[in-house]
């Protein structure tokens, strides 16, 4: 193959400005560190101030919400696509569309399953434990000779790093938590 | 570069040597040995398909009953399938007629990455070793039909991982072909090629592209999956262990709905080719017809649902998958009414290509209609993995996709070797073939209407209907198998015939026929060509 | 513009015999790459979609996994990726200003950072290899979890061990573009392959950044 069309002098970088890598580099680290505060310390405060439970599905959406706008900073500018050819954005947004079809009517049919179907309209009792059991799963207690976090109790070598350290026993307060509202119903 | 010796030497004859085979980069080599490699691959599924035939054609079959040939006939009909899709029809247009045809009608020198292209075909080639390593290797006989169903192909002890790994190989030089001739497409178009002014066969082959592109990778995790679910028992697609083997149902059809496109798409857009030149008129409804491509594309994504409307998948997804599925039926029908409104008042001429092209019209719409009543919910029930199935698809494979490609095959054949075929050789395999796909499959209609359940071995000798159709069907199989081998010789015969081929010789008005025939080493002797007029402006 | 290059730090390029000029040739490419990129969101979304699908049916199975996996880790993790994006993407900065010593001490460093990645990921499956945490059929914990855990398991390790062959896959490369920018190949007028596997690395970094809160944090 040869070359008749002289050396690459007709490309010009479009080169940008030292500020933005650094304005959303510590972004991207500010926006990682509320994604651990708000999933690990702030339901405990919350729950402190004003006695009330983030529950996991609200977790997750804040969890989710953050991930995407990181994702969104790094597509943005990172990947030029802010300053990019439409062509390449909608490349990247059909990704998203196909993707999210892909969810979508893969939900529609995991979370309408006819088990729930005929549990919703009243079928007998029976019906109801046959298709209720493998579907749930159930608490499995640790074995005898090991802890909660799985490990020996007797290895002398690798202790229980959760244990040794007098961590709160997860299972436990998981139970205190959960009495909690139990115990106020009961009163 | 330009000058007049190199006007006069095509590409055959610019680098000689195996050596200048084994590293070309040049778009046309590439397509021409995707061509060889895939018709291979038709005749291997072929012979199945025959073997499959032959033993189904009295209820006793020519397999003895005993346990030891209980696995044969499911080996048989399996290895169709594999060979079939994943060998044969979805490189056989696109990256075989789609190679050798697209850039030489975008105006380009080259697709826009001749390396990857290189590479895609070797992994194709790779991946056919690594299936026919699977099929020869020692291994026990793979059983599990093309789709690998779970908690089956968990279980059988068969070639699974070696098939599935060699799909995965097929999947990525799938993409690679994809990501090629979008690329392709958008950036090196001759200039004046707008993209109403594309002619259709591109953009046919665009949406399979995007098809190609977006579907493939879920194939390639799920295969992924089920090899992880046999090695390291994941348990995602496990019953046993809380998993869903109805979810890997939707990963697979999530690629191999679309794939199914990617499969009939490009046999549309040879149509369009084909009966716009041999009626030499203008396209009835250009845009119709392109965007209809487009909207088959997207609407594919939407309707894999309807392949398990019996495998426990909730009955509100079914509900939603059968109605987007007569959605898919409405820019399939805007097609063809257009090209039967191409047809109307055009001086149409009867060469071996149009004859191809007509009997596609014919068999694509009984395809077509008879899909109808599988995307119901209600006769599905009843339908549901009988033969009707088997002829329905098969209506739409072979009576669609092969006989697009034969037809484009025959219109290219010119350009692609430089000599002229026998045309009336041509017109009557053609006929042949015809005849011999309806006794196979429209016999095949009654069987599973009176509920002739598919993948069986045998079947009940007392039923006189059943014994009589699948009489019928073996013996259209023979004369299918008969007309496609006269078809082949037919062209392997103008190799070595001295009718050489006009530049363009069925008067066509895209880009690729301005070329000389065979095409010289960078396609078009001037260094920019442009695009002086529209397509399908013919007198 | 060229007269600022200094022809003896570079190795002066020519554009592919198909293309017409420079232009249309990191245009193709990129597009070509983007739809690359397109294939591996699909890759993953297979993995999430199952992620999903089993989240929605076994809330508690998931959280309690989650507790087993340590979140600081995770957040290490995250730290050294959005690093190693950084530093590429100024690399390539560099490249473009033809600061070729520069460009070669941030793309040398983005590795380092990928290994480091590399590394807390060995001890953090090192860990659970000793507690019996596997996946599948494999699973056997001998501590408190659910009947069908081994499920979230198989997930994680399906995920990360795929992230992790795409941080193997990308390091190859920057090693690659390192070695030819170490040879000056680079400058202003071409730096197609810098500018690709930064996108790809970019993607490994964005994976990550959904793959942590949704296995480390969800509890």
């Amino acid at each position: 193959m040869s070359d008749h069309h002289g050396p690459e002098s007709d490309h010009h970088p479009h080169v940008l400005p030292m500020t933005m890598y650094i304005a959303v580099g510590t972004a991207l680290f500010v926006l990682t560190a509320l994604t651990v505060w708000t999933a690990k310390f702030m339901p405990e405060m919350i729950f402190h101030f004003t006695k009330m439970q983030v529950t996991p599905t609200i977790a997750i959406i804040i969890a989710l919400i953050i991930a995407f706008t990181k994702a969104a900073l790094v597509c943005g500018f990172f990947m030029h696509l802010h300053y990019d050819k439409p062509l390449n954005r909608a490349t990247f947004l059909s990704g998203i569309f196909f993707l999210s079809l892909f969810f979508l009517f893969t939900l529609a049919d995991t979370l309408t399953r006819d088990d729930k179907v005929y549990l919703r309209e009243g079928m007998p009792e029976s019906f109801k434990t046959l298709t209720e059991i493998p579907h749930k799963p159930h608490m499995v207690k640790a074995m005898a000779g090991y802890c909660h976090h799985g490990v020996k109790t007797d290895d002398k070598v690798h202790p229980c790093h959760y244990c040794t350290t007098g961590h709160e026993d997860f299972k436990e307060s998981d139970t205190t938590v959960e009495a909690t509202p139990e115990a106020k119903a009961a009163e | 570069m330009s000058t007049t010796t190199q006007n006069d030497v095509n590409f055959y004859q610019a680098k000689k040597g195996i050596m200048s085979w084994v590293y070309t980069i040049d778009h046309k080599r590439i397509g021409i040995m995707y061509l060889i490699a895939s018709s291979l691959a038709l005749f291997a599924g072929g012979a199945f398909a025959l073997m499959i035939r032959a033993q189904l054609a009295t209820p006793g079959g020519m397999l003895p009953m005993t346990p030891e040939y209980k696995d044969t006939y499911n080996m048989w009909f399996t290895l169709h399938g594999v060979i079939m899709v994943f060998l044969f029809i979805i490189p056989a247009i696109p990256a075989a007629l789609g190679n050798f045809i697209l850039p030489l009608m975008v105006g380009a020198k080259d697709v826009a990455f001749p390396k990857m292209n290189l590479a895609s075909f070797y992994l194709y080639v790779i991946g056919a070793a690594i299936a026919l390593y699977g099929i020869v290797g020692g291994e026990s006989p793979l059983t599990t039909g093309w789709t690998f169903y779970l908690p089956y192909s968990k279980e059988t002890a068969g070639a699974v991982i070696t098939m599935t790994f060699a799909a995965f190989v097929l999947g990525f030089s799938s993409i690679f072909t994809g990501i090629n001739f979008i690329v392709t497409i958008h950036k090196l178009r001759a200039p004046g090629m707008s993209w109403y002014k594309m002619p259709l066969l591109l953009w046919a082959l665009y949406a399979t592209s995007i098809l190609q592109v977006l579907a493939t990778p879920v194939l390639g995790i799920t295969l992924l999956l089920l090899i992880a679910e046999r090695t390291l028992q994941v348990g995602i697609f496990d019953p046993a262990l809380g998993g869903d083997p109805v979810l890997f149902q939707h990963f697979f059809w999530f690629y191999s709905h679309p794939a199914v496109y990617i499969m009939i798409l490009p046999g549309m857009g040879i149509i369009s080719e084909v009966i716009s030149c041999f009626s030499r008129k203008v396209i009835f409804g250009y845009k119709a017809i392109a965007n209809s491509s487009i909207a088959i594309a997207v609407i594919s994504f939407l309707v894999w649902g309807h392949h398990m409307f019996l495998s426990g998948q909730s009955v509100y997804a079914g509900l939603v998958f059968s109605f987007l599925t007569f959605l898919v039926a409405i820019p399939s029908a805007i097609k063809v009414f257009n090209w039967v409104a191409t047809l109307h008042r055009g001086s149409i001429t009867f060469e071996t290509p149009m004859c191809y092209a007509l009997s596609f019209l014919f068999l694509f719409t009984i395809g077509g209609l008879t899909g109808l009543p599988l995307a119901t919910l209600s006769t599905d029930i009843v339908l549901h993995d009988t033969y009707y199935v088997v002829a329905h698809f098969h209506y739409v494979m072979f009576g669609g996709t092969v006989i697009a490609f034969f037809s484009g095959l025959h219109f290219y054949w010119p350009k692609m070797v430089g000599k002229m075929y026998n045309e009336t050789v041509g017109k009557i395999a053609c006929i042949i073939v015809f005849i011999g796909f309806n006794v196979t499959f429209f016999s095949q209609f009654f069987l599973g209407y009176t509920g002739m359940p598919r993948r069986y071995f045998t079947y009940d000798s007392s039923n006189e209907l059943w014994s009589q159709m699948h009489g019928f069907s073996s013996i259209g199989a023979f004369i299918l198998g008969f007309g496609v081998l006269i078809l082949f010789a037919n062209l392997i015969a103008s190799l070595f015939s001295d009718r050489k081929a006009p530049n363009n010789p069925w008067g066509a008005t895209t880009m690729d026929w301005e070329t000389q025939s065979p095409p010289v080493l960078e396609n078009f002797s001037e260094d920019v060509p442009v695009m002086k007029k529209a397509p399908y402006e013919y007198e | 513009m060229s007269s600022k290059v200094d022809t003896n730090k570079f190795i002066p390029r020519f554009v592919s015999h198909h293309f017409s000029n420079a232009d249309q040739e990191f245009e193709s490419c990129k597009l070509g790459m983007w739809l690359f990129l397109l294939t591996e969101f699909m890759l993953f979304g297979g993995i999430f979609v199952a992620y999903v699908v089993f989240r929605t049916w076994y809330p508690e199975t998931f959280e309690s996994g989650a507790e087993k996996l340590d979140w600081k880790m995770g957040a290490v993790n995250t730290v050294i990726l959005i690093t190693s994006s950084v530093t590429m993407a100024v690399a390539i900065r560099e490249v473009q200003l033809n600061r070729k010593g520069r460009a070669l001490a941030l793309l040398l460093f983005t590795v380092l950072c990928g290994m480091g990645f590399l590394v807390v990921k060995y001890f953090e499956y090192n860990h659970k290899f000793e507690l019996g945490i596997f996946p599948g059929d494999f699973f056997s914990f001998m501590g408190d979890h659910m009947s069908n855990e081994h499920l979230y398991f198989s997930i994680y390790f399906m995920a990360t061990a795929t992230h992790v062959l795409h941080v193997i896959l990308g390091l190859l490369a920057i090693l690659w573009v390192s070695w030819r920018t170490a040879k000056g190949e680079f400058y202003e007028a071409y730096y197609t392959p810098v500018e690709m596997v930064g996108l790809y690395w970019h993607l490994v970094d964005l994976i990550w950044i959904f793959l942590f809160p949704l296995l480390y944090l969800t509890k």
